[in-house]
């Protein structure tokens, strides 16, 4: 029984994966609570040391207002912006969608809506009218203006996000399918980026590139071949990701994952492949040097020193093909999957990063890395029974799961559950 | 500034996704396990310099929040904005998850964190006593009660289907 429940839990949850901007919500929450924190005690000490010069007013008025989001740059003057700013009908219908979502079961949460709604900027976009509401709320007793972000839905205008509880939303997509971004201008520089690219390095970096800014607002049709959650508005220069600017209706992105699911059974660790030396009598095994902590966190600072700051999902390695080759070299073999993009292979020789390309789970010999100086091939097929040769010789044990096999080896023999026996040709690609 | 060379980013990097599959299972809703899953990271990132053991930290910080849920429930209800945040959880067939989770559902909330611990974490039940702060005795009744029940609906599910 419990064994079963553990595998319908494990399989239950296989699917779940954070929200794209988890740790940045995290750290936006924890260091307001800091600095909540750090103002309670200030103003605790203040009162205990008899500081009662601070007025009952200055109290109120820090109680009071809370602001969410100070607009600034262009939106920032007061003026409604926009190709729709004067178009009364269209005004009217989205304020009346800002007070019935206000009014919605949301209640709770948005509080009581104090004041109308005011139109920032509206404008049209590919996929219909848009616009952005500056609208504030009483919320525990608290004044908080933020932001209501509308798009197009069946009926009309349709409140897509809103920047109430993070300020850095300040991008939403427009309509239902998410393909027309709209972002803020806040007067920085501000830039979208759609992709990752990556390259045989091992660098993934998002190639950002300006956006098309005017009254305030920049509209974007997302490329055909884009996946909504490659997509990273961020602040330039783009040097962390708290540059990252939130857009507001994308959470929860579940990409599917296309990596090698090499799992081991009886451990829910990283899984751990040693390659085993064939063909090099004088190395009897590899070197000890792994153990599941440090290849975690070298092929970890070897990631993260390749790949921008973007956040968004990503799935980190969770198993490792590694060994020491005859000549000393650490080499560690894994994956990982950034956003929808293909999972990819990367190969940490000492210190040096490969990109070896996009996963390819229908390969039987998915896994082959060909050394320099002659030192040979990696080649790993996590559960398989593995053969070489060399030209027409003899067939050579070389054991299962993974092995570095002679630089003149021609072939390698899989022998797996899943693809049976399959002879696979070594070469240079 | 956070960066991924940052000890709080790297550990909600790499933590977070299982972590998330916890929360999951604790509250059984995806918007509301994430909503407890960031809450829960906030107050990590106060308390970051004190705490010793991130994960183990996380988990009972979890379980705690999660069995005593009900308390700020009616302060802040759990339900989807709208349906473009209803995003569907890919993993296995539907029926599979909804009776699973209908079947933690029968159980309290302590009964269910217990449950989850043990037998999801493979959390002994020393180890789970103390992520409850509960004694092992707590923890065995607990079990002993959730998992006839849980045996019950299941078995059921699957004899229907």
């Amino acid at each position: 029984m419990t064994s079963m429940l553990h595998d319908r839990m494990e399989a239950a949850t296989s699917g779940i994966v954070p929200g794209q901007d988890l740790l940045t919500r995290a750290r936006h929450e924890g260091r307001r609570r800091l600095r909540r924190r750090q103002l309670t005690t200030t103003v605790t000490l203040a009162v205990v040391v008899g500081l009662t010069a601070l007025s009952a007013d200055t109290v109120r008025s820090w109680h009071s207002t809370s602001p969410a989001y100070a607009m600034s740059g262009p939106l920032g003057d007061g003026q409604p912006h926009g190709d729709l700013a004067g178009d009364v009908q269209y005004g009217a219908a989205v304020s009346s969608a800002v007070v019935t979502w206000l009014k919605s079961a949301q209640r709770s949460r948005y509080g009581q809506p104090l004041g109308s709604p005011k139109i920032v900027w509206a404008g049209a976009t590919p996929a219909g009218p848009a616009a952005i509401v500056e609208q504030t709320v009483k919320v525990a007793k608290r004044r908080k203006t933020a932001l209501w972000f509308v798009g197009t839905g069946p009926n009309g205008p349709r409140v897509a996000a809103d920047n109430l509880d993070h300020p850095r939303i300040q991008a939403w997509y427009v309509d239902p399918e998410h393909r027309v971004l709209a972002v803020i201008d806040d007067g920085t520089r501000r830039e979208v980026a759609f992709r990752w690219n990556y390259k045989a390095d091992g660098q993934a970096r998002h190639a950002f590139e300006p956006l098309p800014f005017k009254d305030g607002v920049a509209v974007v049709e997302l490329p055909a071949d884009v996946q909504r959650d490659t997509v990273v508005v961020g602040d330039q220069p783009f040097l962390s990701h708290e540059q990252t600017v939130g857009i507001g209706n994308v959470e929860g992105e579940s990409p599917k994952l296309s990596g090698l699911p090499w799992v081991n059974p009886a451990s829910k660790a990283e899984t751990l492949i040693p390659f085993i030396h064939t063909g090099h009598p004088a190395v009897i095994e590899a070197a000890p040097f792994p153990i599941t902590q440090q290849l975690y966190q070298r092929a970890m600072q070897a990631l993260e020193t390749h790949t921008d700051e973007a956040t968004g999902f990503a799935q980190y390695p969770t198993w490792f093909v590694y060994g020491t080759t005859p000549r000393g070299r650490q080499v560690i073999i894994f994956q990982r999957q950034l956003a929808s993009d293909p999972a990819r292979l990367y190969a940490l020789v000492d210190s040096t990063m490969f990109d070896l390309g996009v996963v390819d789970r229908a390969d039987p010999l998915p896994v082959r890395l060909h050394l320099a100086d002659g030192e040979g091939w990696v080649v790993a097929q996590y559960g398989a029974a593995l053969k070489y040769r060399i030209a027409n010789g003899p067939w050579t044990d070389a054991g299962p799961d993974a092995a570095l096999v002679p630089d003149k080896a021609t072939s390698v023999e899989v022998v797996s559950p899943a693809d049976g026996q399959v002879v696979v040709l070594l070469s240079t690609r | 500034v956070g960066s991924r060379n940052d000890p709080f980013d790297r550990f909600v990097l790499s933590a977070s996704p299982r972590l998330l599959r916890l929360s999951f299972l604790l509250v059984g809703d995806r918007g509301a396990a994430e909503d407890l899953l960031q809450d829960v990271l906030a107050r990590m990132y106060v308390r970051w310099p004190r705490i010793d053991e991130p994960e183990a930290y996380a988990r009972q910080a979890l379980a705690h929040r999660a069995t005593n849920r009900w308390r700020s429930r009616n302060r802040r209800p759990e339900v989807a904005l709208t349906d473009e945040h209803d995003v569907p959880v890919p993993g296995p067939e539907p029926t599979d998850r909804e009776a699973l989770m209908t079947a933690l559902e029968s159980l309290t909330a302590r009964q269910r964190s217990t449950v989850v611990l043990r037998f999801f974490e493979d959390y002994t039940v020393e180890q789970t006593a103390a992520a409850m702060n509960c004694s092992v005795g707590t923890v065995k009744s607990q079990t002993a009660r959730a998992l006839p029940r849980l045996r019950d609906l299941l078995t059921t599910e699957e004899s229907c289907r």
